[in-house]
C-alpha cells in the first residue's frame, strides 16, 4: 500500500556500506513540521528504539517555536521538561530527497511512559485504531510563483525542480498518482497513492518537508501558505477517505474546522471545508491532525454542534470550543491548548493591524515558512 | 615522542593549539604567556598523553597527540588547565570513583558577508531549516571518525543557532572531545564558506550559547547517584548535589569568564540565575535525572561555550566530591518557574560580581592553587575593568 517502509535490517546494512549515516528521529509538532534530531546513523542503528528526549514545549509552540505561558501543557510554571520519542519502526523511510539520511517518526510519551495527550500523531494513531474509514487519499498544494518567498520563480524551475521533488519522494519510497505545476494557479501538486491514515499523514509530512528542503537548499522559498494574494485560489491539502463525508459527518467536521484550517490566512478566503467527498485543509495545517479531524468526524457518534460551517478563524475556534464532544475525543488539554494557540495568533495578527481579508508583509514573514 | 604526527596542547582560554611533533631532537615546549599568562615567564613542555591520540580529520592517517604542559623538569604546572581536571578526576579515584561526563555544546553558524546567523528565525529541532547546513552538521557529527563521539545534532532555541551532543564517558576525554569539537568544527564551518561562533552571547538580540555538563560518580560498575530503593538520588547523589550548589557561585567566572557571558544571564532565558536545582525542569541550574542506573546524573546548566571546559568541570567534581566528603545536605528541591522565585540565592549577575566571589574562594585556590588562582584573577579583572568590548575568542 503505497509505500515502501524499510526494515531494520535494511537500515543495519545500509549504515554498514556507508550509504546511509544520518537518521533523523522526529515529531511532528502542531502544524506537522518535522521537529528532531538528526541521529549519526551507527547510533541509531545501535539502539533503534531508544528514546529521545525533546522539550515538550515543542508540541504545543506557535509557528516561530515561541512558548508562552497560557497553555496547560507546556509552560515556565512546569519548567519545560522532557517529552520522549520513541521511534516508531515501521515509519522509517530513506530520505529521497536528502541523500545518507533516513527518517523515523517516533511515539511521544510523558515521562511516566504514556502517550502525550499532545502529540498529533498519538492522537490520529488512536482514531485510526478506533474508526476504520479505508485508505486516506491525500494531495498537497504548495505555492510558489512571482512574490517575495519565491524570486525569481518564474515557471520555468518548475520542471527541474518536479524532478528532484519526484526523484526524491520515489527514492523514499512514497508512491506517487500525479506530480505536477499547474502555472495558472501557480501551484506545485502532488497527489498521493492511497494509504492507511497514519501511513498517509507520515507521507504527507515527508513529501511537504521534501519539498521546502529542496526549495531551500536550491534557493526556491517554496510556501505552504494557502496564497501569496488575497484574490488567488488558495492551495489546499485534500483528504478523502473511503467513506463519504456524510451531512453530520460534515456539521461535525464544522466543529473541529480549526484543525484542519488551523492559521489565520487559511480563513482569508474560506472555500467550503468539504463537498461531502474531500476535506479541503490547508497545506500549512498538520497532516495528522487533519486526517485525525476527517476520520472523527465520520467515525463520531456524537451530533455536531455547530449549525453551519465557521466563516472566519475566530468563529472556527469558538466552534470548536463549544463543540460538545471534541473534549472528549481530542481531551481537555489538547482542546484547551489548541484555543489559546488559535487565540493567541489572532490577536498578533489583529494587534500588526493586518487587514483580516487581506495579506500583508507581515503575513509571509510570519507565516512563509510554516510546514 | 614521534609516534604522533602532531602534538596538541591548550590555552587558559580553552583554545587548541597544534604543533608538528618534534623528531626526538627533544620535547616541544611553549611559553606560559603563549600559553594565556601574560604576566608568567615560565617555560613548558608538552608531555604527550598517550590516552588522548585522535585522528586528524582529513584522509592524511595521522594522528594527534593531546598534551599536558609541564614544568622543565616534567612536574606539574599550575598553568596547564588540562591537569586542574586531572587532579580533580585523581581526587575522585581517590575515593574510588570514576567521573562520567557528556556535554552538549551550542553554537551559531553565522554568514560571512553579513556577519549575521544564518537565518533569524527560531527553528527549535526544525528539521526542513536544518537541512541546508547538512554540509557542515554532517561533518561535525563524522568526526566521530576521528574518536570525537558526536551521537547527533539539531538546530536549537536561537536564530541560526545549532546543537551538538556527545556521547559520555571519562570527564577527561569529554573535555577534550569539546576542545577539538569546537576547533575542528571552525575548520569544517570555515571551509564550507560560514562562520561559527561559540561565544557565549554572539548577538544581544539571539539567544546565548551554553555548555551543559551531565556528570555522574561510579564505582566500578555501580553508579553513585543511583537509588534503587527511590525516586530521589542516593545519599552520595545527594551530597554531590549539595557540592555543587555550595560552590556554584564562586565557581561561576570558570564557566562565564567573560563579561559577555553574563548578558545571557536572563529570566526565562533558559540559562540559570539562581542558585537551586530540579527535577526535569529547565529553568533551574542543576537539573537532576534519576530514571535508572544507567542515566542518572545531574546537569549543570550554567557554562557558557566558549568556556575553557577543563576548569568547570573541575570545578564541579572538586565541589561535588567536597559535598560528598562532608555529607552536605542540598538545599530542597525547587518546583515550577525558577526565575520568578526571587528569594532563591542569586548567581553572579556580572564578571565583576563572579570575581568578587572567586577572589575569595578557597576552593578556587585550592583548585588552580595559589599562582594561577591570582593570576587568572588579574586578567579576568583586567577585562572586566576594559570599557573595550571583549575580544571573541576564536577556537
Amino acid at each position: 500500500m503505497a509505500s515502501e517502509r524499510l526494515t531494520l535490517d535494511q537500515l543495519r546494512s545500509a549504515v554498514e556500506d556507508g550509504s546511509i549515516d544520518t537518521v533523523r528521529v522526529c515529531i511532528a509538532d502542531h502544524y506537522g513540521m518535522l521537529r528532531g534530531r538528526r541521529l549519526v546513523g551507527e547510533v541509531f542503528a545501535a539502539d533503534p528504539q531508544g528514546l529521545q528526549a525533546y522539550c515538550d514545549g515543542a508540541l504545543i509552540w506557535d509557528v516561530h517555536c515561541d512558548i508562552f505561558e497560557s497553555t496547560d501543557y507546556s509552560n515556565f510554571r512546569t519548567g519545560y521538561p522532557d517529552v520522549f520519542a520513541r521511534p516508531d519502526l515501521d515509519s522509517l523511510i530513506r530520505c529521497g530527497w536528502s541523500p545518507g539520511s533516513m527518517l523515523v517518526m517516533t511515539e511521544v510519551l510523558t515521562p511516566h511512559g504514556e502517550r502525550s495527550p499532545l502529540d498529533p500523531r498519538g492522537l490520529l494513531r488512536i482514531f485510526a485504531e478506533l474508526i476504520e474509514v479505508g485508505p486516506i487519499t491525500a494531495s498537497l498544494e504548495l505555492r510558489a510563483g512571482e512574490g517575495p518567498l519565491a524570486p525569481g520563480w518564474q515557471g520555468e524551475e518548475a520542471p527541474a525542480f518536479i524532478q528532484r521533488w519526484r526523484e526524491g519522494i520515489e527514492l523514499s519510497g512514497i508512491e506517487l498518482e500525479r506530480l505536477e505545476w499547474d502555472s495558472d494557479r501557480a501551484v506545485l501538486r502532488a497527489e498521493l497513492a492511497p494509504a492507511e491514515p497514519l501511513v498517509a499523514a507520515d507521507q504527507l509530512v515527508a513529501v511537504r518537508s521534501a519539498a521546502r528542503e529542496i526549495g531551500l537548499v536550491d534557493g526556491h522559498s517554496l510556501t505552504a501558505m494557502p496564497l501569496l494574494e488575497a484574490d488567488q485560489q488558495p492551495a489546499r491539502m485534500l483528504l478523502s477517505a473511503a467513506t463519504q463525508i456524510d451531512p453530520e459527518a460534515e456539521g461535525r467536521l464544522n466543529d473541529i474546522a480549526l484543525l484542519c484550517r488551523p492559521l489565520p490566512l487559511d480563513w482569508v478566503s474560506a472555500e467550503p471545508l468539504t463537498n461531502g467527498i474531500e476535506l479541503a485543509a490547508s497545506p500549512q495545517a498538520s497532516p495528522y491532525l487533519a486526517i485525525a479531524a476527517l476520520v472523527s468526524a465520520i467515525g463520531s457518534p456524537h451530533a455536531a454542534s455547530a449549525e453551519r460551517a465557521p466563516s472566519s478563524y475566530s468563529e472556527a475556534a469558538d466552534q470548536f470550543d463549544a463543540a460538545d464532544w471534541t473534549r472528549e475525543w481530542f481531551g481537555e488539554m489538547f482542546v484547551h491548548d489548541t484555543l489559546e494557540l488559535a487565540r493567541r495568533e489572532a490577536t498578533m495578527r489583529s494587534d500588526a493591524a493586518a487587514d483580516p481579508q487581506q495579506l500583508s508583509d507581515w503575513d509571509i514573514e510570519r507565516y512563509g515558512e510554516v510546514g | 615522542m614521534g609516534r604522533w604526527a602532531e602534538l596538541g596542547w591548550v590555552d587558559r582560554q580553552g583554545r587548541l593549539h597544534t604543533l608538528q611533533a618534534p623528531d626526538g631532537s627533544g620535547p616541544a615546549t611553549v611559553t606560559a604567556a603563549e600559553a594565556g599568562w601574560p604576566s608568567v615567564d615560565d617555560e613548558l613542555q608538552l608531555r604527550p598523553d598517550a590516552e588522548a591520540v585522535y585522528l586528524l580529520p582529513g584522509d592524511s592517517g595521522r594522528q594527534l597527540a593531546l598534551c599536558d604542559l609541564v614544568g622543565p623538569d616534567g612536574s606539574e604546572s599550575p598553568w596547564c588547565t588540562r591537569s586542574v581536571l586531572r587532579r580533580a578526576i585523581a581526587k575522585a579515584a581517590s575515593v574510588d570513583s570514576r567521573v562520567i561526563a557528556a556535554a552538549e555544546l551550542e553554537f551559531f553558524l553565522s554568514d560571512t558577508t553579513t556577519g549575521r546567523p544564518v537565518f533569524d528565525t527560531i527553528e527549535q529541532y526544525g528539521i526542513v531549516a536544518g537541512e541546508r547546513y547538512e554540509p557542515v552538521l554532517r561533518a561535525i557529527r563524522a568526526l566521530r571518525n576521528n574518536g570525537v563521539p558526536v551521537t547527533a545534532s539539531n538546530c536549537e532555541y536561537g536564530g541560526g543557532q545549532f546543537e551538538v551532543n556527545l556521547h559520555h564517558g571519562d570527564a577527561l576525554a569529554a573535555a577534550d572531545q569539546i576542545i577539538l569539537l569546537r576547533s575542528w568544527a571552525r575548520e569544517i564551518a570555515e571551509g564550507a564558506g560560514y562562520g561559527i561562533s561559540f561565544d557565549a552571547k554572539p548577538w544581544p538580540d539571539n539567544s546565548g550559547s551554553g555548555m551543559h555538563f551531565h556528570q555522574s560518580l561510579w564505582a566500578g560498575e555501580h553508579n553513585r547517584f543511583w537509588s534503587p530503593d527511590s525516586d530521589e538520588m542516593s545519599a552520595d547523589g545527594q551530597s554531590y548535589l549539595a557540592g555543587l550548589l555550595e560552590a556554584m557561585p564562586e565557581m561561576t567566572v570558570l564557566g562565564s569568564p567573560t563579561s559577555r557571558a553574563y548578558l545571557r544571564r536572563d529570566d526565562h532565558s533558559f540559562c540559570p540565575t539562581a542558585v537551586c536545582w530540579g527535577g526535569d525542569n529547565r529553568t533551574v541550574a542543576l537539573r537532576v535525572i534519576t530514571e535508572s542506573e544507567a542515566v542518572a546524573r545531574i546537569e549543570q546548566r550554567d557554562a557558557a561555550s566558549d568556556a575553557n571546559p577543563y576548569l568547570p568541570l573541575a570545578a564541579q567534581i572538586i565541589a561535588g566530591l567536597g559535598g560528598v566528603e562532608r555529607s552536605a545536605v542540598p538545599a530542597p528541591m525547587t518546583t515550577g518557574d525558577a526565575y520568578s522565585q526571587r528569594d532563591l540565592p542569586p548567581l553572579p549577575a556580572s564578571l565583576e560580581q563572579a570575581l568578587a566571589l572567586f577572589e575569595q574562594s578557597a576552593l578556587a585556590n585550592e583548585l588552580l592553587g595559589e599562582r594561577a588562582h591570582a593570576a587568572m584573577l588579574e586578567i579576568l579583572k583586567d577585562e572586566a575593568d576594559s570599557p573595550n568590548e571583549p575580544a571573541r575568542t576564536v577556537f
